[in-house]
């Protein structure tokens, strides 16, 4: 879903189907990286909680912040059409 | 033939929308530097022509608005004094008079990857609709004539719309009074018809293709711009990797049975992902030197198929693959433009072979 999408390790994240390109910060290249590897997004909250000094309810509301993003700009349209 | 292979290459020109001529000699140099390119340019200024390793003749040629005859008797007279094996054209208003003059030029012993009469009519702006009865969606396009048109125009199309010359140029319109602004100059510039295009809101991707003639692709170079000039053209672009986009180009050609190279203006819409072809230009873009960093040198397989050579399909390339455009001033001496102004043409030192 998410293999056309090529993310370094510094953030830099080119999408190779619209050849656009995004900068991500420390906390949305992991979160992107997990799915990239096959995360479900369900359990990215969990994962960031455990990986990040963050509570539950801050890694839920971050997560959905980031996956509200992703579909902004068009980086979730198959997960959109599903 | 002779021993060494003579391309000639048109579109010498160069301005913030610059001729594809240096960027297709360019590519043939890097398949074969043996090469000897002859240069066929319009103006005794094109950039191209004083370009060091570029080209090795050039010629001045009558403008294609002077007819086929006068066009034909100045390559015969170039062909007598430097054979030519191929010649690739890159100038839209040459196409026309050039896919005529092909038999006559075939029988020169000139060989050109010309597209059919046919296949040139459906990809002017004002036919181009028609692919979609053969399942390439094309926006809706009225043809205008005459400006008392544009008053029932909000009945026929859905606003906003790009309002397009014949030949060039293009610009967007909200409303008819919008277009008819758009409409008297482009009617002064180009003449009718005036095309007008329902727009598709999405982004814009532009291929580079060569066609096989028989509906197939021998190779296609996708591209996104990354950045523009105040005209639209791209100043920079990254290669893309889009399945949908791919199949877009295959159906598009097997309906054009296009042959040799083109480039296809696609928007893919934000609502539904859809592909719409808004244009086709029928000759390599300016751009067409990102085929060779890509590893698809399409005018090399373009000259390949001219000179009658079989050339395997070549995979879509991979994407990520950047330019950037850059213009610098080169120094020309006065001896060569006098060289073009009083005999129209220039002949450099050749590289031995």
């Amino acid at each position: 879903m998410y293999q056309h999408l090529a993310l370094s390790d510094s953030g830099f994240l080119f999408d190779t189907r619209s050849g656009s390109t995004f900068t991500l910060n420390r906390t949305a290249t992991w979160l992107l990286k997990a799915l990239i590897g096959g995360a479900a997004e369900a359990d990215l909250a969990p994962a960031l909680t455990a990986q990040f000094e963050v509570d539950e309810v801050t890694a839920s509301r971050d997560v959905e912040q980031f996956l509200f993003r992703m579909r902004d700009l068009h980086l979730r349209a198959e997960v959109e059409a599903r | 033939m002779n021993q060494r292979l003579t391309v000639a290459v048109t579109g010498l020109n160069a301005t913030d929308n610059p001729g594809p001529g240096v960027p297709v000699v360019r590519a043939i140099r890097a398949a074969d530097p043996n090469v000897r390119v002859v240069g066929l340019g319009y103006e005794a200024l094109d950039p191209g022509a004083y370009m060091t390793g570029i080209v090795d003749h050039v010629y001045l040629m009558p403008y294609p608005s002077q007819g086929t005859a006068v066009t034909l008797d100045r390559l015969r007279a170039i062909h007598a004094q430097t054979p030519i094996d191929v010649l690739i054209p890159t100038l839209d208003a040459e196409l026309t008079g050039l896919v005529k003059l092909e038999p006559a030029l075939r029988a020169l012993g000139i060989r050109t990857c010309l597209p059919s009469a046919e296949s040139l009519r459906l990809r002017a702006k004002d036919q181009l609709d028609q692919l979609n009865a053969h399942g390439v969606r094309v926006p809706k396009g009225v043809r205008l004539t005459e400006a008392s048109a544009i008053a029932s125009l909000d009945q026929q199309v859905r606003f906003p719309v790009m309002v397009k010359g014949q030949f060039y140029d293009a610009a967007m319109a909200c409303s008819p009074m919008e277009v008819y602004g758009h409409f008297e100059r482009l009617r002064a510039r180009w003449g009718v018809p005036v095309i007008v295009q329902e727009f598709v809101h999405g982004v814009e991707f532009d291929i580079t293709v060569v066609g096989d003639g028989q509906g197939g692709v021998v190779g296609a170079v996708p591209m996104r711009k990354m950045q523009l000039t105040d005209k639209g053209k791209a100043w920079g672009g990254v290669t893309v990797a889009d399945p949908a986009l791919t199949e877009f180009v295959r159906a598009t050609m097997a309906a054009l049975q296009w042959r040799g190279p083109c480039e296809l203006e696609v928007m893919r819409a934000n609502d539904d992902g859809a592909c719409h072809l808004i244009e086709i230009n029928p000759r390599f873009p300016a751009w067409v030197y990102l085929c060779v960093g890509a590893g698809r040198n399409l005018p090399w397989a373009a000259v390949q198929l001219a000179l009658g050579r079989s050339v395997a399909p070549l995979a879509p390339p991979d994407p990520g693959v950047m330019f950037l455009r850059h213009s610098y001033d080169q120094i020309c001496t006065l001896a060569d433009y006098q060289a073009l102004t009083t005999v129209g043409e220039l002949h450099r030192k050749e590289a031995a072979a």
